[in-house]
């Protein structure tokens, strides 16, 4: 398998749950205080990220919720978003103007902020309430969770909660498990460039996985790999995208197990029927030892980036196209 | 102008507005009975023409409002949607699968419906506890929701106490066609030339922000791919510095969506860096066309208003360019391949 280490990603899960008692304190006093509303909000790939967040708390609690891109929210001034509302914000370097702009305009307005970086002594973190610092941690996707499913857990609306996250434990083996399983799919989509580049493909998904298809189509392949690219909600699809398949044209589907798993399974139904290529990425396909199956939904996005990696850090290797290399992101001033 | 019958978008725009004394009357309805929230439901264009409404509340106003796509909300209903909530639907068809599914749900769970339909006596009707009917086309169906919406929200917003100048605006906006229909001629040569000098053109980004960012989605996806069947990228202008730069190349092309809010900084940014940041660095030339409601002279006294119809001014002027392109690359815009041609 290229570029994959099957003890770094054990070691980086395991470093992941030994926050969890931090995380849960921070859960803890922000109920304590008492809030009315949740705010996610950080720039690009990190907001996608807690997008899935942000589903499973409306469809799990009565806690209002919102997901604001940094520069809308300052610019609008959402009237909800008072002293009593609790914010969320993520930045693997902790330094990402926009999102630490957020927290400064959140601190002025006695906004409680929540900040999970990857770099200790961040600016983010000098603009946060709380900061918990993940340093190589990895899903730090995921990283969320333990102070979500604690709110929920506290508001008496996830009983379930602590058997959850113990269960977390076993994520470095369901990583592995899943790495390992998937990289057969990674490879079958990879070599759909393997001859002549493919200019263009349409990304599906929807519900919990939405966020993780969005980021793959932009993160990654527009921005480490140059491929244009449209991402449309599995819903959306039909009224627009759809006018575009044909034979040729890929269509990939991500699919997660989440309540929204059959609007995925309705583009597939469609496109197989109009395209030759098709390739579905779907979590149901694997294996997850030590996690039971009512949990699943909720890991389906971090899981499905386990399956996305093998397909990008295949098609990096065939394309000869590093996933490092930009020609403008932080090389320019803009 | 090219292919347009200015007495029928004449008849249609105004029989919307005629809707506002039916519009008040609901709303002061269901303000009389209190409610928990708005939940905007729509699918295509319809979720993306609810965009601007719900970012126009959320900056201006205490109402909880959702805006939500008809079936991610069927396949699971928030929690916080309850019989106390209020959800809002158009459809032109009124036969639109999703929405007549989600309308019917709502309004059995017990939840108020308004449905605004350009067809009367259809499916969605009968789940409608307030149906507002007029007649609409594509080509100037958004100006119809558009007006709908904004008259609805603003009354909400009146009887909130969050929006004193209602009546003002209300009685401005009543005079507004005739602004309209200049805003489409002050574009018609430029989108005609746009159409032509684009006709082989194979992808567009289309950016926008704020209150456009609904129309830029809605243009890409509704228009440029479902009508013209060309590729697109929609994006934020925020987010399109988070890995879709990385795209532009020489002659890519651009379309940028200005309007009248707090974000226009964001679109600046967006062109500065394709016309001349990459320019002076590379050599390399984006090919960046510019559509800006602020070019539009509107009936308004207060410059606050212009705001809030910046979005149908978008629509207004980028049915143009439309137009145009149906004729230069010589493909209807009303052939499909696939929607309502088969069951999917």
């Amino acid at each position: 398998m290229i570029d994959f280490n099957e003890k770094t990603v054990k070691e980086q899960a395991d470093q992941l749950y030994a926050l969890r008692g931090e995380l849960e304190a921070v859960a803890d006093k922000v109920c304590e205080k008492g809030f009315d509303n949740i705010l996610f909000t950080s720039a690009g790939g990190s907001l996608a990220a807690l997008e899935p967040f942000a589903y499973m708390m409306k469809s799990m609690s009565k806690i209002p919720v919102f997901t604001e891109i940094p520069a809308e929210l300052m610019a609008t001034d959402n009237a909800l978003i008072t002293d009593k509302t609790v914010a969320i914000l993520t930045s693997k370097s902790g330094d990402t103007k926009e999102t630490v702009a957020a927290a400064k305009w959140l601190a002025e307005k006695n906004v409680t902020t929540i900040s999970f970086c990857g770099e200790p002594d961040s600016p983010l973190k000098a603009a946060t309430t709380y900061s918990v610092c993940y340093g190589n941690a990895e899903p730090h996707d995921l990283i969320a969770i333990f102070v979500l499913g604690r709110i929920l857990y506290n508001k008496c609306e996830f009983a379930d909660y602590p058997k959850f996250a113990d269960e977390l434990k076993n994520l470095g083996d369901v990583l592995v498990s899943v790495a390992k399983a998937s990289d057969a799919k990674g490879m079958e989509y990879a070599k759909r460039f393997d001859e002549k580049d493919k200019e263009y493909q349409i990304w599906t998904g929807s519900g919990m996985t939405w966020g993780h298809t969005y980021s793959m189509a932009m993160c990654v392949l527009e921005e480490c790999q140059w491929l244009r690219t449209k991402s449309v909600n599995s819903a959306e699809f039909f009224h627009g995208t759809i006018e575009l398949v044909e034979k040729g044209v890929l269509v990939c589907v991500g699919m997660g197990e989440g309540p929204t798993r059959p609007l995925d399974e309705r583009v597939i139904r469609f496109v197989e029927k109009h395209t030759d290529q098709l390739v579905v990425f779907d979590t149901k396909e694997y294996e997850f030892p030590g996690i039971s199956e009512q949990f699943r939904w909720m890991l389906s996005p971090v899981i499905l980036w386990a399956i996305y990696e093998r397909a990008y850090k295949n098609l990096a290797e065939i394309r000869k196209h590093t996933l490092d290399i930009r020609r403008y992101y932080r090389r320019l001033e803009y | 102008m090219f292919n347009f019958n200015v007495p029928r978008y004449e008849k249609v725009v105004n029989d919307a507005i005629a809707l506002r004394p039916q519009i008040e009357a609901a709303v002061d309805q269901i303000c009389k009975e209190g409610y928990s929230n708005l939940f905007f439901i729509g699918c295509g264009g319809t979720y993306a023409h609810s965009l601007p409404m719900k970012y126009w509340m959320d900056g201006s106003s205490s109402i909880d409002t959702v805006s939500v796509i008809a079936a991610e909300f069927m396949a699971a209903p928030p929690k916080n949607f309850s019989k106390d909530s209020v959800c809002i639907f158009s459809t032109r068809s009124g036969n639109t699968k999703e929405i007549v599914a989600a309308a019917k749900f709502c309004k059995e769970a017990g939840a108020r419906t308004i449905v605004y339909v350009s067809n009367d006596n259809t499916p969605v009707c009968e789940f409608a506890d307030y149906k507002l009917f007029s007649f609409a086309e594509d080509d100037c169906l958004c100006e119809a929701i558009y007006t709908y919406m904004i008259t609805m929200i603003a009354r909400f917003m009146k009887n909130a106490g969050e929006f004193p100048k209602y009546d003002q605006f209300m009685d401005e906006y009543a005079k507004i066609v005739p602004f309209l229909l200049k805003g489409k001629e002050q574009y018609e040569d430029r989108c005609a030339k746009m159409a032509a000098e684009h006709k082989d053109t194979d992808y567009h980004m289309v950016i926008g922000s704020g209150m456009l960012w609904g129309e830029a989605y809605d243009y890409a996806m509704c228009i440029l791919e479902e009508m013209q069947w060309i590729k697109t990228k929609s994006i934020h202008a925020a987010e399109f510095f988070h890995g879709t730069i990385e795209l532009l190349e020489e002659g890519t092309s651009l379309i940028l969506f200005y309007g009248e809010d707090e974000t226009r900084p964001l679109m600046d940014r967006v062109d500065d860096f394709a016309e001349r940041i990459i320019k002076e660095k590379f050599g390399t030339n984006i090919c960046v066309n510019k559509f800006d409601t602020k070019e539009v002279e509107l009936p308004f006294t207060d410059p606050e208003f212009r705001k809030i119809v910046s979005p149908m001014v978008m629509y207004v002027i980028t049915e143009r360019l439309s137009c145009h392109l149906e004729k230069e690359r010589n493909h209807p815009l009303t052939t499909r391949r696939y929607y309502r041609q088969m069951e999917y």
